[in-house]
């Protein structure tokens, strides 16, 4: 097996086209890399700085009625994960920043695509573009006339006759289309995996997530190098088995990942934001108003809170009364929040869903959205974002309810907290998944790439015997 | 008819064919007889225009074949070594394509005939080329040579790979055209077939026409004797 | 030798069975990418029906409360929710702006799932940065939508070379170019026939089914017989751009293998790799500023507003005299303060926000230079704006929305500072919205270029081959 893995090695250097792509690759992919480091460290620079302004701001508003302060707001902002220079993912189209006010949950607001042209659309030249869609046409390249050449060349039956065991051989042009680029993507990784941690300010880098994002590329190249064997062998000739194993390149990355778009879009459509917010305006209308005390709910709360301590009116209450229905308030919109971005977080697994399900069509889909997810750039990433953000929302709201309902006396609407306690408020801080958090989400799309793995494998073993 | 005058074709260092002169007129056949390599089909192709000489001139109908790569084709069929046509076209079809890219037209039961002169049988003219044999799609190209009244008929190895019983049919066909008035040019290695059917027999080596003969004047026995002393004479030297 | 040369190419082409499996995969292709578009539109329209049907059921509570009002029945709950305060209506009922889809809208997604297509601008908050992004998965804007214009720009060419890649190599490779070579016709004409031949076959098929396609799905587009035509000559166009590639290829290389790997090369060039090598390039030379850096500066910008209110007041009212009011001053001070202060974190942010559209306005700049080197690039945009679905769209429709708030604003807060109340009859002489394409296509522009590109490339490459009657280089 050894000997047919150097000929085709050989012959693979001596082909001017082989070393062509690989240095269009190679240029395009240190186009990306540059471009990628510098739009990173940009990114990254303006988040520190986003983050430490936003706080001063926060902290120097001086003394202020806290619920003025609560309108007033803050932000929290989206840290720039050290792999999003590696695969940009969905943040182009996720914004970085989310407004934390009283009242309302915020959506993050101004991604990056809205102001950019629709050539954004075409997608963006980053290190993964050239990994997840010209690699596997560099495979194709070499390997869509591993048999078919012989069969032109008519060396098939020389070959056959010399005795080689089939499998053997097609084990070994196997390996011999395999090993270049397994060459290549390691040296990419490697080099990646230097640059990266040259990098200052570099936010949760971890040389485990790049190594898997190396294992899970190589899978990828694994499963196009059998698949182009297998088309090889079952052609006729050169020419078929290239037009065919292009077919399937265009359908794995392009076609099902669209189709699979309409698919979910079908099956579980989005709502609009309006009809979303309209949705939520209802439930608030029919719950408690902490700024309205003639809602009903708002009547009831007072009533119960009355007969809870035992007193008549709210002025005899131990605290202020207003920043305890305020809070109260706040508590139940949150609710109201938490529930409708749950229905809508499910719409969004259930059309995640469906397209990791359409993996069966295509094994680009699980390594698109694996890569995505590894690097920290996912929409899954996004939601645990938007997540933390509210339950900090929610935390700051409570910190600033409390001191009225504590500090200050019912119907002193000129209460000002002191300067010094907006200092109190904890910071946000929002920590990725691990790891291993993140593949027990996606066995889904791991099982996909196992059968992926195998049943092409299988098949081109015992192919190899038939011809 | 066909007039070559001192050509020369060198490939870089190497030299093709060299100094090369003959002509051929009406009514004959001039067989280049050599071995692999010795200029004929380089020959052939300078007579096509498919490749230029380098220096020397080649006529065809008394019009030079590089100043007048067009006209000149309308005079001269060619059938190469292995005559291809388009494997899902009936030989009729293949045959009205040609003619008409030729500038000739016919209807389907002229070119019936001509196809019947060419020694193909009736129930094979309807039928697609993909199942033709060498010797049946020749047929088809000496149909058009008939068709499109061919003064040159320039054939390239027409007998290697063919049966004996097709190549003699061939053969016959060969002599009805030379009786005909037709010139032809015949590349081969078949000194056999050379003698029976050939008027002039050029033996070529090595780019050069070593010996020019009328091949009534030779029999076979000295013509091989012939071919083969040049042969040896220019591996020895 | 045109009409025999035309003959056996469709004889040719119907025995070899590439026009049935052309004719099939286009037919699927169209008919699910049409229908995907089609639902996309009707997508849109429901969810803008959803949102009409909202404020209809809101305005008919609003106006039945106006009423009681009116007769002077006593309304339950804070006065600031009373319709009768021209707050109220400027900020609780705003109108719709609804941006409708075009009749071609089909055609292209374009920007359209990335941004909402109806806003209600109050007559305070931040009107001048609204974000009018849409809600939705963002993985659903990554992968893009199986539409029309995916079909023509990604697989259209594809197709073309599956279907031209060898149409001289083959001949070369079967034997028969030898045969053709003898006889007395210029080679290259030759093939350049087969060509044409082929190119009007496959732009008729592709025209046709299309045709077929509209008259199922949209009708409605034969009423705009001026853009259908122009849309149809741009994809013609296009489908020629790669028809000349491929002769080009065909008559340079002339290798059916060589000749399908440069093909497959010039693919990914132009569609893939130029596109977002350009995209990249053009966000690194043009950056927009970051929106964190935005979100920064509106905040200080805000914070120094409060400091500074009372001066602003003054300010605001010598530039809107009309506003000031004699005596009441206490009750609106609240009102005012406000609007001054909108008002001057609308001047102040002006700039700001400007520095997105200079930015933006670069890149575009930046596109349109390079679609003369991506046919790819120029068919998207002249699509998207067929559509109605370009950012131009989108970057207008914003600027409309703004000219409307402008006009709600101007409507209501008069009546707030004349003390006037708001009334049935007001409610029918509401400013109302209505969405104006504004953004010329330019399709016969684009149509000149795409032209002019395959002229100039063709000319270029073969130019020489046209005039050159020997086979020589075809045969070698």
């Amino acid at each position: 097996m050894i000997h047919v893995i150097f000929k085709e090695l050989k012959e693979l250097a001596r082909d001017g086209r082989f070393k062509i792509v690989i240095g269009i690759s190679l240029i395009l992919l240190v186009i990306a890399t540059i471009t990628g480091v510098n739009q990173y460290q940009k990114n990254n620079e303006q988040y520190i700085n986003s983050v430490a302004k936003e706080r001063s701001i926060w902290e120097t508003q001086g003394a202020k009625n806290p619920h003025s302060a609560a309108h007033y707001g803050t932000y929290a902002f989206k840290p720039q994960f050290a792999l999003s220079l590696f695969d940009y993912g969905v943040t182009k189209y996720t914004g970085n920043s989310i407004f934390l006010e009283a009242h309302s949950r915020n959506e993050a607001s101004f991604s990056e695509a809205s102001d950019q042209t629709s050539l954004a659309r075409f997608g963006t030249l980053s290190i993964n573009f050239v990994l997840i869609y010209l690699f596997p046409l560099i495979i194709i390249l070499i390997g869509y006339n591993s048999y078919t050449k012989e069969k032109e060349h008519q060396t098939f039956r020389l070959l056959k006759s010399q005795g080689v065991h089939p499998v053997k051989l097609a084990l070994g042009k196997w390996f011999a289309i395999y090993i270049p680029i397994f060459c290549l993507t390691l040296i990419v990784f490697l080099l990646l995996g230097i640059v990266l941690s040259n990098l200052e300010n570099l936010a949760f880098f971890s040389w485990n997530s790049l190594l898997i994002l190396f294992v899970l590329y190589a899978l990828y190249y694994l499963i196009v190098t059998t698949l182009t064997v297998l088309i090889s062998m079952w052609s006729k000739s050169s020419g078929m088995s290239l037009v065919s194993s292009l077919v399937i390149w265009i359908l794995f990355s392009f076609i099902s990942p669209k189709v699979a778009t309409n698919f979910a879009n079908k099956n579980n459509p989005y709502p609009s934001k309006s009809e979303f917010n309209t949705r939520i305006a209802e439930d608030k209308k029919n719950g408690l108003d902490g700024h309205n005390p003639w809602n009903k709910a708002a009547k009831k709360l007072e009533e119960e809170t009355l007969k809870e301590y035992g007193v008549d009116s709210i002025s005899q209450l131990p605290f202020n009364y207003a920043g305890y229905r305020m809070q109260k308030g706040e508590e139940h919109e949150a609710k109201i929040y938490e529930k409708h971005y749950a229905i809508l977080n499910d719409i969004a697994i259930q059309q995640n869903s469906t397209y990791k399900k359409l993996a069966f069509l295509s094994p680009f889909i699980p390594v698109r959205f694996l890569s995505m997810d590894i690097a920290n750039t996912s929409d899954n990433l996004h939601w645990k974002f938007t997540k933390a953000a509210e339950e900090y929302r929610i935390k700051k709201q409570a910190f600033l309810n409390n001191d009225i309902k504590d500090n200050s006396k019912l119907g002193d609407w000129n209460y000002k907290m002191s300067a010094q306690r907006f200092k109190e408020l904890p910071k946000f801080s929002f920590t990725p998944p691990k790891l291993s958090n993140l593949l027990t989400e996606n066995k889904e799309s791991l099982v996909f790439l196992g059968f992926w793995l195998l049943l092409p494998f299988i098949t081109m073993i015992w192919a190899s015997k038939k011809i | 008819m066909i007039t070559i005058q001192n050509i020369t074709k060198k490939y870089g260092d190497f030299t093709a064919v060299n100094n090369l002169s003959f002509n051929v007129k009406e009514g004959e056949i001039l067989c280049l007889l050599g071995a692999n390599g010795a200029g004929k089909s380089t020959t052939i192709n300078m007579l096509l225009n498919f490749t230029n000489p380098s220096s020397g001139t080649a006529e065809i109908n008394g019009l030079d074949v590089v100043k007048n790569p067009i006209k000149t084709k309308e005079f001269l069929t060619y059938i190469p070594e292995n005559l291809m046509l388009y494997p899902t076209l009936t030989a009729i079809e293949n045959l009205d394509y040609f003619t008409k890219l030729s500038g000739k037209k016919f209807d389907t039961s002229e070119l019936q005939l001509y196809l019947t002169e060419a020694g193909l049988q009736e129930e094979a003219h309807n039928k697609r080329v993909k199942t033709f044999s060498k010797g049946m799609r020749q047929k088809v190209g000496i149909a058009l040579a008939i068709a499109k009244e061919s003064k040159v008929l320039l054939l390239d190895e027409p007998t290697s790979g063919l049966d004996p019983k097709s190549s003699n049919e061939f053969m016959e066909l060969l002599t009805k055209m030379k009786n005909e008035g037709v010139a032809i040019l015949m590349a081969t290695h078949d000194l056999f077939r050379a003698k029976e059917v050939s008027t002039h027999i050029g033996i070529m080596c090595s780019g050069v026409l070593e010996n020019h003969l009328n091949t009534p004047e030779v029999s076979l026995k000295e013509l091989e004797t012939i071919y083969l002393d040049i042969m040896n004479f220019k591996n020895v030297s | 030798m045109f009409k025999n040369n035309l003959k056996y190419e469709i004889k040719l082409l119907i025995r070899s069975h590439w026009l049935t499996i052309l004719l099939v995969s286009v037919l699927l292709l169209f008919t699910f990418a049409t229908f995907n578009g089609q639902k996309n539109v009707e997508k849109r329209l429901s969810d803008i029906t959803k949102v009409e049907n909202e404020l209809h059921k809101k305005d008919s509570v609003m106006v039945t409360t106006l009423k009681k009002i009116e007769k002077g029945e006593k309304i339950d709950g804070p006065y600031w929710r009373l319709p009768s305060e021209p707050m109220t209506i400027g900020y609780r009922h705003p109108r719709l702006a609804i941006m409708k889809p075009e009749t071609f809208s089909f055609l292209a997604t374009g920007q359209s799932d990335m941004y909402t297509h109806f806003k209600s601008p109050t007559v305070y908050g931040n009107n001048f940065a609204l974000d009018y992004s849409e809600m939705v998965n963002p993985v659903q804007l990554l992968f893009g939508n199986f539409d029309l214009a995916f079909v023509i720009i990604y697989i259209l060419p594809l197709l073309i070379i599956a279907f031209t890649f060898n149409v001289l190599s083959k001949e070369k490779e079967l034997g028969t170019l030898r045969l053709l070579s003898a006889q007395p016709i210029s080679t290259v004409n030759w093939v350049l026939q087969k060509m044409l031949i082929r190119y009007i076959v496959f732009t008729g098929v592709i025209l046709l089914i299309l045709l077929t396609m509209f008259a199922v799905f949209s009708k409605g587009i034969f009423s705009d017989i001026g853009t259908l035509a122009g849309l149809l000559i741009i994809i013609s166009g296009y489908i020629l751009f790669w028809f000349v590639l491929s002769c080009i290829v065909n008559i340079k290389l002339n290798n059916s293998s060589k000749n399908a790997l440069a093909l497959i090369g010039f693919w990914l060039l132009i569609v893939l790799v130029l596109p977002a090598t350009i995209n990249q390039l053009g966000s690194t030379l043009y950056p927009t500023p970051s929106r964190l850096k935005m979100i920064n500066e509106i905040r200080l910008i805000k914070k120094e507003n409060e400091e500074k209110q009372n001066e602003i007041m003054s300010e605001y009212l010598r530039n809107h005299p009309e506003l000031a009011q004699e005596s009441n001053q206490d009750k609106f001070g609240f009102w005012h303060n406000y609007f001054a202060s909108e008002k001057v974190m609308e001047e102040k942010t002006k700039p700001l926000l400007a520095q997105y559209e200079t930015q933006l306005r670069k890149q575009q700049k930046l596109v349109s230079v390079f679609q003369f080197l991506s046919p790819a690039i120029l068919m998207q945009q002249s699509l998207n704006k067929i559509a109605g679905t370009s950012e131009n769209h989108y970057n207008d429709y914003k600027k409309q929305v703004f000219e409307f708030s402008n006009e709600w604003r101007n409507y209501l807060v008069p009546m707030l500072f004349k003390q006037q109340k708001f009334t049935i009859k007001n409610y029918n002489e509401l400013p109302q919205f209505s969405y104006k394409n504004r953004v010329p296509n330019k399709i016969w522009f684009s149509i000149g270029v795409i032209l002019l590109i395959s002229c100039i490339i063709f000319f270029a490459f073969i130019g020489g081959s046209l005039r050159d009657k020997s086979v020589q280089k075809l045969l070698n």
